[in-house]
């Protein structure tokens, strides 16, 4: 051991002096003795008997100790991160004299907290040049565990704490390295979602070399651990559409835009005009909703104004992404932004409700999710009154349709709010009366109306008779929900086709039965739907009739519908019960005719008998007589 | 068979005003600006078009009442040419200009003014107006929505559709017009039926919010008529108040009692 801790004094600091030099390493070493003293790291429990390792740091800490399977490869130097969040930090070094006391940071995640693995898998492949390197991550003894490389250069945290304007061309460094990280990381399909300085860390300072750690896993995490997560998404560099759950490369650019302002100028631009603290959450989402984002950018130098202001635009389509910051970056001289449309919607706010709400996108939000509020908005004329004021022209003269409509009775209000929602925010994944309208929330509203569970059956009549799906995907609503909806209604056809086929006493059973074959052609028609139509027909297969005495027509039925659709399938399903009993009479009809023929056959068989006896007595008698 | 109309009104000082009342309502031929304690009712053929309306006069010396009465029986009287939007501004103009004739001929008038809130029923369809905050409300489902526009300063306190401000900052007559008079109009063609609306003053919506209105309007014209009454009342009634509840059938033989609220 003694060894190792002389080599890490020895490797040569990657991080030039200067404020930022991190003296991590010297400090570790000292916790590392210090831990390790209790003598235990030798068998391998790597001071797992007990926590107390008797460290002014460690000593009140029982998770100053790995679980013992990592224990044996790795010892704790120190603890990084302590209390809070989903997940303690621990910087480690390898037992294994080969592997010269290489450090590592092992991320051990609370009880109960699992990061998303795919997006672990993800990460892993990341390429190192960009991102902190995660070179394993499994469950250990019921706890998820990521081993991650080591970045002792600190992170970008400690150039935006002096409270000045970082050096020009270090920034313009930082424009480079963290353009292509970002670049990098959203090729592979992966949004940041916290970019801020303290998750920025420095491979080298100069010249300034970055990489990018603790992805949004902490913000993607499933399960109890959700409420912890609001520290990993830092307010003051969140994007405008993340107050309303949006996730999107552009969030990424924007947080870049703020880190940018901040180091220009050296100040937070969400700093208190009078103190050194952050406004508050309330008032920063009310800035980004309705402030003037063109504020943000005081005090940018010149030069950089016209990148600031790119990054910083409200809209998504209008803010700048990799390919303009390459572009300034050559100094392209035709890079122009979007002007930002002026600020200051007024708000909206449900009646009983202390929320005020001012983007349409929001609005639209808070609308799809609150439908019942929104109805008696709606009905009231709120919804349509505030949106008089932000709506632009276009958008506006819909908005107008849609109300006169519903004026005149010729839709319902659930219909008018939906087609407003969508007109609103074309992009929304909108719900119609409480069910979005997403494969796994169709899903849930045919098994709902098939349980017969209120409101889903009418909710389910609704949307057929409305084609909210089509309406959706008109409006830049995915493709797929009108190709669903085609598929509904081609179920819907094939069920409605099978009454030519049935006596037509038989026809009033097929149309009661409609709401469960409008249920069933919904849920057939969503994809991911195979497993479910498969589970379906062989229950159809298994539920068939005996096929000697069913009657011709559900003969007929069953050849028809055999590659026909699910729904038709509940059609055959239902008119089972009424094939049985015409195939039972047909039955009973078969045996008491049996049974009459061998009752005429008996008579018959005793008239020839008594005839036979009577030839006989006649013939005796005759015989007689003859002698 | 045209379509009918069941109107349901009333205008009332409240107990806040010494029993002076400066409202005015009329509805055809009717008029009314003296205290009812029960409401006038009646049912109208729409043969040809009829004017509701509702005023709340203001001014001192009985000042307001000469006003509200002035403009509604101006109006009134010009009913039948009143067709299209352009007309009702007309009229409106007209009947302001009157006003402020009426106030240079005799001072003590001075300052005199009144709100305005009028729907003019057609067989062919609605006309609606206002200036000041005298309200239209169309009721439906059981929800009020508000088609006039109240003519107030902008205010951030807007308390569930309630407010507490007697600032208007348009009205016929009262203080020196700084620019043309501009009423907000609006209208639905074809005829809207079957429908239901609420035409009152601001003695009504000063104390009640728009959730206890919804809750009064309830049941049918007369015990909606009966619960709105009653709740201003039970609310202090500190102004003069009007109310008046039109439904419009397309063609029924439903008698007034028994139909219900729509």
């Amino acid at each position: 051991m003694a060894d190792e801790t002389r080599r890490d004094d020895a490797s040569p600091d990657p991080v030039p002096p200067g404020r930022l030099d991190p003296t991590l390493i010297d400090r570790g070493v000292q916790r590392e003795t210090e831990v390790d003293r209790p003598g235990r790291g030798s068998d391998g429990l790597g001071g797992g008997g007990g926590g107390d390792g008797g460290g002014d740091n460690g000593g009140d800490d029982p998770w100053l100790r790995l679980p013992e399977e990592l224990a044996r490869d790795w010892i704790v130097l120190r603890r990084l991160t302590r209390g809070g969040g989903e997940s303690s930090l621990y910087l480690v070094r390898a037992r294994d004299p080969a592997a010269a006391g290489e450090q590592r940071v092992i991320k051990i995640y609370n009880a109960g907290a699992f990061p998303n693995i795919d997006i672990l898998n993800r990460i892993a492949r990341l390429d190192p040049a960009h991102v902190v390197r995660l070179y394993d991550h499994r469950e250990v003894q019921g706890r998820y565990v990521e081993i991650l490389e080591f970045i002792p250069g600190g992170s970008l945290d400690a150039l935006c704490q002096i409270g000045e304007p970082v050096d020009p061309s270090r920034v313009r460094a930082l424009v480079t390295g963290l353009a292509a990280a970002l670049e990098h990381i959203h090729e592979a399909d992966i949004v940041h979602r916290d970019i801020k300085p303290a998750n920025i860390l420095l491979r080298t300072l100069d010249p300034l070399d970055i990489v990018l750690t603790d992805f949004g896993i902490a913000s993607r995490l499933e399960g109890s651990s959700r409420r912890e997560t609001t520290g990993s998404k830092t307010p003051s560099y969140a994007s405008p559409e993340s107050s309303w759950h949006e996730v999107s490369h552009g969030s990424d650019w924007w947080s870049m835009g703020i880190l940018l302002v901040e180091m220009l100028t050296g100040r937070h631009p969400f700093l208190q005009e009078d103190g050194p603290d952050l406004m508050s959450t309330g008032q920063i989402a009310r800035r980004l909703a309705i402030g003037d984002v063109e504020e943000l950018v005081e005090g940018v130098p010149e030069d950089w104004l016209l990148l600031c202001r790119g990054l910083l635009r409200r809209e998504l389509d209008n803010r700048w992404g990799a390919d303009e910051v390459r572009r300034w970056l050559r100094g392209d001289p035709t890079l122009t932004v979007v002007p930002e449309a002026a600020p200051g919607n007024p708000a909206f706010r449900f009646a009983g409700s202390d929320r005020d709400h001012y983007v349409l996108k929001d609005v639209a939000r808070i609308l799809s999710e609150h439908w019942a509020e929104a109805a008696v908005s709606y009905r009231r004329g709120d919804v349509q009154d505030w949106l008089k004021k932000v709506c632009d022209e276009r958008m506006l003269s819909s908005v107008k349709a849609i109300d006169r409509a519903y004026s005149r009775n010729t839709i319902t209000v659930d219909d008018a709010l939906f087609q407003t929602i969508v007109t609103i925010d074309p992009a929304i994944i909108p719900s119609y009366r409480g069910y979005p309208l997403s494969g796994s929330g169709l899903a849930r509203l045919a098994e709902e109306a098939l349980d017969n569970r209120e409101p889903a059956p009418a909710v389910l009549q609704e949307l057929l008779e409305f084609g909210c799906l089509s309406t959706y995907s008109t409006l830049r609503g995915p493709t797929w929900c009108r190709e669903r909806e085609e598929a509904w209604h081609r179920q819907l056809d094939t069920y409605v086709a099978l009454s030519s086929l049935v006596p037509e006493e038989h026809r009033p059973i097929l149309e009661a039965q409609l709401p469960s074959a409008v249920a069933v052609g919904l849920r057939a028609s969503l994809p991911d739907s195979a497993g479910w139509s498969a589970a379906l027909r062989a229950r159809a297969a298994a539920d068939r009739p005996p096929s000697r005495d069913i009657p011709d027509w559900y003969a007929d039925l069953q050849r028809v519908t055999e590659n026909s659709s699910e729904a038709a399938l509940i059609g055959l399903g239902v008119l089972r019960a009424v094939a049985d009993g015409e195939a039972k009479e047909t039955a009973d009809r078969r045996q008491q005719n049996r049974a009459e023929r061998v009752r005429q056959m008996l008579t018959a068989s005793r008239v020839v008998g008594i005839m036979l006896v009577m030839g006989l007595v006649v013939l005796g008698i005759l015989a007689l007589f003859g002698r | 068979m045209p379509p009918r109309i069941f109107i349901t009104a009333s205008t009332h000082p409240g107990l806040g005003r010494d029993g002076h009342n400066e409202d005015a309502i009329c509805a055809g031929k009717w008029f009314a600006n003296r205290t009812l304690w029960a409401p006038w009712r009646a049912q109208l053929s729409l043969d040809r078009p009829i004017l509701c309306a509702i005023a709340d006069g203001m001014g001192g010396h009985a000042a307001g009442e000469v006003a509200s009465e002035a403009v509604l029986r101006s109006l009134s009287a010009r009913a039948g040419r009143m067709a299209e939007p352009l007309e009702i501004e007309r009229a409106v103009d007209d009947a302001d200009r009157a006003l402020r004739d009426r106030m240079a001929a005799a001072p003590e008038l001075g300052g005199m003014g009144t709100t305005l809130v009028g729907m003019l029923l057609a067989p062919d369809g609605l006309l609606w107006f206002n200036i000041g905050d005298s309200r239209l409300y169309r009721v439906r489902d059981g929800f009020l929505r508000q088609l006039s526009t109240d003519d107030v300063p902008p205010s951030p306190e807007d308390d569930g559709g309630r407010r507490r401000t007697s600032v208007l900052i348009a009205s016929l007559g009262g203080p020196p017009l700084q620019e043309r008079l501009d009423p907000h109009v609006g209208m639905e063609r074809p005829l809207l039926a079957p429908s239901r609306w609420l035409l009152c003053s601001d003695g009504v919506t000063d104390m009640l919010d728009r959730s206890a209105m919804e809750t009064a309007l309830q049941g049918n014209d007369l015990e909606a008529w009966v619960s709105l009454f009653g709740q201003v009342m039970d609310a202090g009634a500190e102004d003069n108040f009007s109310i008046m509840l039109i439904s419009i059938e397309a063609d029924s033989d439903e008698e007034l009692e028994d139909r219900d609220g729509r």
